[in-house]
């Protein structure tokens, strides 16, 4: 579970980039984060991550706190950055072996996942390959695999499907499902709106660092009735 | 016509990074930079050129001056322009821009030609132009000289640096070894390395050389030139162009050498354009491996954290050639010049050793044996550059779930693994140049490690601080990084202060444990302020 508490954020003295945010992603459910350019999507995700210092509030992981135990939060989540041009001079097997031992995978089960994962992500015979030769799906992959590899509670996930292929995008999308089937936390931020309707369980919008809506699909076109798809209700309330 | 010179334009604004958006104060104080550093160049040239004619004088040979300019003005082309036209025909990131481009092959070629001309053109001054406009007036020459001089400045380097292109699009065409971007890097380096080391033993076995044997040793070099000008007609031509004015014969070699460069030029670009094409849309960073044992072990986190820290830093050349090299190359550098020395010298220097050996086991022993060790860790930018060589992914700090003052250890390591070269090579120097016992050894060696875990920590804070994080190239890191400077001044004041707390007694053993006792304090407090405050000190990097 995540709990985002009162939290806000200032770049600039006077200008409140989050202003006092408050969100509860529940266990079991998988929350799509939209917002237009500049909304404060990133900067949320940040302070969630332990990136951005928080202003005030707090945001807890599992009810672990990312202020006072950013250790222990950060072991509760797996983060997949909008970049995935990471640690590009190393090989993705040393990429992957790196990151289970941060996670501290068992070593029983760190070979059995890497195998798994990779098969299953169309990626296992190019682990021995540099990931600055990876094409930009591959390299999304790898940084994928690295956060399924410790099987945390809670993913989050910043842009996720920019650059997948259809077969890897279907894949996340169904592993997305399945983890939260399992009662963990997916949340994750996102452009294409027909994404967040079909996969969300609830939605949050954000506009100039206020929430402005936080519910279902359902909740959300049964606020705004005059339109029918999510596309022309996300242009109403945030152009407002 | 056009189009290519608009190209070779903006590939070389590119190249040399204008309008990189700095600000006005910033880039006028870089043009003075500049400035002065060609202005102190071409005063060096003058000078020697000065040197020469003169030489040359008592010998009555001032023509072999001309043919030395050319010649070397020729194969300083040749060599140069195998780097840069390998860097700029298929290094450079703009071909990927430039094949969508409605721009024919040939046009293409021409323009990167162009700009590894022009390239050339930049240090020819320091090989030609100078040296024969200060020819010219010390020797009184008439306008023609200045005419030609001219003609001969414009068009000498265009074949060499033509053939250059030549040669690393055929070696590109058909073998494997310069396909790798960083192979080449590696190599081109350690070859500019070697040829400075061989360069500085030449120059020490010359270094005593008379002026009469210097000018009959350029009676020597100018013998292989006129030889060499046999093969190498362009030389020959351009020599004539300089020094026969009587009747049309240096007119007719200029028109020649004209004629050639042109020529050449054009057939080069329309026999290679389809082929530099095809190879340059070859190029990678990468070595395929294929089929080979996936490696999957279990370490610990401070062990894996390191491993990744040393993997990138070695596997990245511009890192590798900038922060790690130079900590082994330079010392020997330094060291070179005491290796050769004859009989006289050597006698001196045994005399100097003893003396030395009887006075160095004291306070100000150990500051001086401290202080060169400061020297050597100088080199050492590894540590430094830790937070700044991640760029941007050095957010990657913050969500890992290791303690922000953990991570600032480990990547104090491979600073501290490499400084261990120094400390060896001061600690056994000293015990096998100097008669000192081994307890004076033992506590240099003690208080040279502990000096390496504070620097290295502390260019890892000095990093943190103020990282740079947002870089397009990965040398601007190791070249354009102030933090590098900042950490150089610090060597500077602890060595001061080395200095200071070793004045302040004459008991060796107390000033090595004070010395221990106060940067193991230090460095406690440095970690425990990191961990307190790693927040506030981490701010910029997010």
């Amino acid at each position: 579970m995540i709990e985002i508490k009162n939290v806000t954020k200032s770049y600039v003295k006077n200008k409140k980039t989050i202003d006092n945010l408050n969100l509860q992603i529940k266990d079991g459910e998988i929350f799509g984060f939209l917002g237009p350019n500049g909304a404060g999507k990133t900067t949320t995700i940040k302070m969630i991550t332990g990136i951005l210092k928080i202003d005030e509030g707090d945001i807890l992981i599992d009810g672990k706190s990312i202020k006072e135990s950013p250790v222990d939060a950060k072991m509760s989540f797996g983060f997949v950055p909008d970049s995935p041009d990471m640690f590009l001079k190393l090989k993705g097997i040393e990429y992957l072996n790196f990151i289970a031992d941060i996670y501290k995978v068992p070593a029983e089960d760190k070979k059995e996942r890497i195998e798994e994962l990779s098969k299953e992500f169309e990626i296992y015979e190019n682990l021995n390959e540099q990931i600055q030769s990876y094409s930009h799906g591959m390299r999304q992959k790898i940084l994928i695999i690295g956060v399924l590899l410790h099987e945390p509670k809670n993913w989050i996930l910043d842009e996720p499907l920019t650059g997948l292929d259809p077969k890897s995008a279907y894949d996340l999308k169904e592993m997305m499902k399945s983890h939260s089937k399992k009662g963990n936390t997916v949340f994750f931020s996102t452009h294409v709106l027909e994404v967040a309707e079909k996969l969300c369980d609830r939605i949050g919008i954000i506009n100039q660092g206020k929430l402005i809506f936080v519910g279902t699909y359902e909740e959300m076109k049964e606020q705004f009735k005059g339109n029918n798809s999510l596309e022309e209700i996300f242009l109403e309330m945030t152009e407002k | 016509m056009k189009e290519t010179l608009i190209l070779s334009k903006i590939l070389l604004k590119n190249s040399l990074n204008i309008n990189n958006g700095k600000s006005k104060l910033k880039a006028t104080a870089k043009k003075l930079l500049v400035f002065f550093a060609v202005a102190y160049i071409a005063c060096v040239m003058g000078f020697l050129s000065v040197e020469l004619i003169n030489t040359l004088k008592t010998v009555n040979q001032t023509g072999i001056f001309l043919s030395l300019c050319l010649i070397l003005t020729v194969a300083v082309s040749l060599i140069r322009s195998i780097i840069s036209s390998l860097q700029l025909l298929y290094f450079s990131k703009d071909i990927e821009y430039l094949l969508p481009l409605p721009i024919s092959a040939l046009k293409i070629v021409l323009a990167k030609f162009n700009v590894i001309i022009i390239s050339s053109y930049v240090l020819e001054i320091f090989t030609l132009a100078i040296p024969l406009i200060i020819y010219g007036i010390y020797m009184m020459q008439e306008v023609h000289f200045f005419i030609m001089t001219g003609i001969v400045f414009m068009f000498l380097p265009i074949i060499p640096t033509i053939l250059s292109a030549l040669i690393s699009i055929v070696l590109m065409r058909f073998t494997n070894i310069f396909k790798n971007k960083d192979t080449v890097q590696y190599i081109t380096v350690i070859m500019a390395f070697v040829l400075v080391i061989v360069m500085q033993f030449y120059i020490m076995n010359n270094s005593e050389m008379t002026e009469f044997m210097f000018a009959n040793k350029l009676l020597e070099v100018d013998g292989i030139a006129k030889e060499l000008s046999n093969y190498v007609i362009i030389v020959k031509q351009a020599f004539i162009s300089l020094t026969e004015f009587e009747g049309l014969e240096y007119v007719k070699n200029a028109i020649l050498l004209v004629g050639e460069s042109i020529t050449v030029y054009l057939l080069t670009g329309l026999l290679t354009a389809k082929t530099y094409i095809k190879s340059a849309t070859n190029i990678t960073s990468v070595k395929r491996v294929k089929n080979a044992k996936l490696n999957i072990s279990k370490r610990s986190i401070a062990r894996s954290y390191i491993d990744k820290e040393v993997k990138m830093l070695f596997r990245t050349p511009a890192f590798f050639l900038n922060t790690v090299l130079p900590i082994f190359i330079l010392p020997v550098l330094l060291v070179l010049p005491f290796i050769d020395v004859d009989m006289a010298s050597a006698e001196d220097i045994s005399i100097a050793i003893k003396i030395i050996s009887e006075n160095l086991q004291n306070t100000m022993g150990l500051a001086i044996i401290l202080c060169i060790m400061l020297f050597l860790y100088i080199f050492n930018y590894i540590s430094v550059t830790s937070i700044s060589r991640e760029g941007e992914n050095a957010i990657i700090m913050k969500y890992l779930p290791i303690d922000l003052n953990k991570q600032c250890r480990y990547k104090a390591v491979p600073g501290f693994l490499l400084n261990l070269f120094p400390i060896l090579l001061v600690t056994i120097g000293i015990k096998f140049i100097f008669s000192v016992n081994n307890i004076f050894i033992l506590e240099i060696l003690l208080i040279g490690l502990i000096l390496n875990v504070f620097i290295n920590y502390c260019g890892v804070l000095i990093d943190i601080i103020n990282p740079k994080l947002h870089w397009t190239t990965e040398y601007s890191v190791v070249k354009q990084n102030i933090n590098m400077l900042w950490y150089m001044l610090f060597m500077i004041a602890l060595g001061f202060a080395i200095f200071a707390i070793c004045s302040c007694f004459d008991n060796i053993h107390i000033v090595t444990m004070l010395l221990i006792a106060i940067l193991a304090i230090t460095i406690a407090f440095l970690d425990n302020f990191v961990k307190q405050y790693n927040i506030n000190l981490f701010k910029k990097i997010s």
